[in-house]
């Protein structure tokens, strides 16, 4: 497993300056998670990663207590330009009768259906709020969250709550209302 | 009654959690970042290298003068590159090892810089141990003196003198290890007198005062390191079946990762 140890995520929580191979086995798991979470392929969310952690080790200037916020936002940028990018090629794949699209079984499924769905409705909101809601899907506080984002921590329940509603009204006037589970 | 906008957000959104079953692989992607940090260069690359040095340099230069993240990084400063050297000189105490062996490590180090300290006490030993000792690894030591450490080309010439007369590795470990010791007044003859008898010590200072062949040395050094884009130190470049891959000293645990799959184990 590659989770970091309980001694380095406290070492990390000291906010005491941490050298980037301490920074990166703290927090490379969970940022590789979060972007796949965006992006459909696991291989090209951990060369996502890889580039972010690239540009950490580049940007000497963010210190060691303040990397995590970085690499939460960085990530989280990353992941929802690459679903950009990919909304728009799928975009103009349709426009060509012999394109066709991934044929990879498992898209066929409904339940892949259904992230696609996700993906798509993330990618056309704004991204403060796509942000927002895929780090508080992956358990970040409302403090981690103001942090990761440079947000007033005072703000952050009202602007999760707004991120809400602009994601299931967008969800809704693509797809319609979901059906509700019985009982 | 329809769900609030907070539990059907959460319950939509979940579907895009991965797979329980994916963990992301960190040793990996720690050795991609390394390896991305470098780059690789074929063998008929060099001629054209060595001629575009000087706007090698200049990029290499761009880079902050600050110690941090592990390493040691190049100042703006393009005087550092040493003037035309006179008579190349190839110090063979630099090398240990087997020449028959299938890899070739250099590791560019700055005598100042604490990486490079901590590198040589802590990383080094292992790997002479593990690859070095058992003929898979050819090890070189260079120079890297960075222009802004007072002391550290001294601290090579010392070593170099020490190496001419056949005791570079004690000399190479006592100026590291004793790093503390002497980088606020440059006393490096003093740390060296601990572990060179008084005789050789003086003919060490003579050559360090007298002798110009020990700038040559880590000139040529450096203009090597120009040739591999070293931009920081500690660095190591990496050369097996015609490829050499420059990259920033790591960690053992990624080293023998990478060591391993060039054996193709």
């Amino acid at each position: 497993m590659n989770a970091p140890s309980k001694a380095v995520e406290d070492i990390a929580a000291t906010g005491a300056s941490l050298d980037f191979e301490t920074i990166f086995h703290v927090h490379y798991e969970r940022i590789a998670r979060v972007i796949a979470r965006v992006v459909r392929d696991p291989a090209r969310a951990e060369e996502l990663a890889v580039e972010i952690f690239w540009k950490l080790w580049r940007n000497n200037r963010v210190e060691g207590g303040k990397a995590g916020g970085w690499l939460y936002r960085a990530a989280v940028r990353a992941a929802l330009d690459e679903l950009r990018r990919q909304a728009r090629r799928e975009r103009y794949e349709w426009l060509l009768p012999f394109a066709h699209r991934s044929g990879n079984p498992e898209e066929t499924h409904a339940a892949s259906e259904e992230r696609e769905q996700v993906r798509r409705v993330l990618a056309a909101i704004d991204q403060r709020q796509a942000s927002l809601l895929l780090l508080r899907a992956d358990g970040l506080s409302y403090e981690e969250l103001a942090a990761a984002l440079e947000l007033n921590p005072a703000s952050i329940g009202t602007l999760i709550s707004r991120a809400q509603q602009a994601f299931r009204k967008e969800y809704e006037r693509k797809y319609g209302k979901k059906r509700q589970p019985m009982g | 009654m329809e769900r609030n906008d907070s539990q059907w957000v959460e319950e939509t959104i979940v579907v895009l959690d991965p797979a329980s079953e994916w963990r992301p692989d960190a040793s990996r992607g720690l050795a991609r970042v390394y390896a991305r940090k470098g780059g690789t260069r074929r063998r008929w690359a060099l001629p054209a290298a060595m001629a575009s040095v000087g706007g090698v340099i200049l990029l290499m230069l761009s880079a902050s003068q600050s110690c941090a993240w592990g390493a040691c990084l190049i100042p703006g400063n393009a005087s550092f590159l040493p003037a035309t050297i006179a008579t190349p000189h190839q110090a063979s105490f630099k090398t240990s090892g087997s020449h028959s062996a299938p890899i070739t490590i250099e590791i560019y180090s700055d005598y100042e810089c604490p990486y490079c300290a901590k590198y040589f006490n802590e990383t080094l030993p292992l790997l002479v141990a593990e690859y070095v000792k058992t003929g898979k690894v050819k090890l070189i030591h260079r120079d890297f003196p960075l222009p802004q450490h007072a002391w550290a080309k001294v601290a090579a010439r010392y070593a170099n003198a020490a190496g001419e007369l056949g005791q570079y590795d004690a000399a190479v470990s006592q100026i590291f290890r004793t790093q503390d010791l002497w980088r606020d007044n440059g006393n490096i003859d003093a740390q060296l007198l601990q572990v060179l008898p008084p005789g050789l010590m003086q003919k060490v200072r003579d050559m360090v005062q007298h002798d110009a062949k020990l700038d040559d040395t880590i000139a040529q050094d450096v203009r090597m390191a120009a040739e591999d884009h070293i931009n920081q130190t500690p660095s190591l470049v990496i050369e097996s079946k015609g490829q050499r891959q420059t990259i920033p000293a790591p960690a053992f645990a990624v080293l023998k990762s990478y060591i391993e799959q060039l054996l193709g184990k």
